[in-house]
């Protein structure tokens, strides 16, 4: 790396918040090799279970967080822009985008329920729930976390707004690049 | 910005239609969409959580988790 390359890096939002996501990667890699070690070992009940998801739940939702995060990315480089534009919007439609996830997921589950399925019902189901459940506990304290990064993106520009905005976003990032995985490994695989 | 958000869903679409496939070449699939998932993760940590702006440790160490992640969920998956 030259000189000048060195002296434009910087670490995006606060040092703290690459310590959590740091943390949250480990705990979910877990999740996902617990999830691999399933499917290696029970490989016929792993896919007819996987058979009864529907689909279009998982596609929709990805579609949903992606959306969210490319709306989040504008608002924190319209904020870091400064131009006195209103910006609030991103930040409103990707808190939209985590609610609607987040009442798709309940459908989604209540579905299952009623299907008889259940988190007792076998390995492949009680994974499903219990990581689809942790992970929509992100994607709640993600909303919130938008809520107050929409307020915070009307503030005057300073550089502890910018990373505090930054590290709102990166959180919601994380949540969106977790779900990719899960997707893939509960639906797609 | 925009860029990323389309190759994102197209590559979504991509693993949802190799899933919708999937009897066709099972092993082949399954590491084909666990590298889209991957390819995914890694546009959305360089492009959306700016690790192209970040110092080398911060993105070779996402990239390094990823691949060693990758490797390992392909490694038991296939």
């Amino acid at each position: 790396m030259n000189e000048k390359s060195q002296a434009q890096s910087r670490i995006p939002g606060e040092p703290g918040i690459w310590a959590f996501v740091t943390g949250d990667l480990l705990v979910f890699s877990l999740f996902f090799i617990l999830i691999a070690i399933g499917n290696q070992e029970q490989g016929g009940v792993f896919s007819s279970a996987r058979g009864t998801l529907d689909l279009r739940f998982g596609l929709a939702n990805t579609l949903l967080l992606l959306t969210g995060s490319f709306f989040v990315a504008i608002g924190v480089e319209r904020f870091r822009l400064d131009d006195g534009r209103d910006n609030r919007i991103w930040f409103r439609l990707a808190i939209l985008s985590g609610v609607i996830f987040l009442i798709n997921k309940v459908f989604e589950w209540n579905a299952k329920v009623s299907d008889g399925m259940t988190p007792m019902t076998n390995d492949f189901f009680m994974y499903y729930f219990v990581f689809t459940a942790i992970h929509a506990i992100h994607v709640f304290v993600g909303v919130v976390i938008l809520s107050f990064l929409f307020k915070k993106s009307q503030a005057p520009f300073t550089p502890e707004t910018q990373r505090g905005l930054e590290s709102g976003a990166i959180f919601w990032h994380l949540v969106d690049l977790l779900w990719i995985m899960l997707f893939a490994l509960f639906y797609l695989v | 910005m925009t860029w990323a958000w389309f190759l994102l869903v197209a590559v979504t679409i991509l693993a949802w239609w190799l899933a919708e496939g999937e009897q066709k070449m099972a092993d082949a699939t399954t590491t084909a969409i666990l590298l889209t998932a991957g390819v995914k993760i890694w546009v959305i940590g360089y492009q959306f959580m700016e690790l192209k702006l970040a110092p080398a440790f911060l993105r070779y160490g996402f990239l390094l988790w990823l691949i060693a992640i990758s490797c390992i969920l392909v490694f038991l998956i296939s």
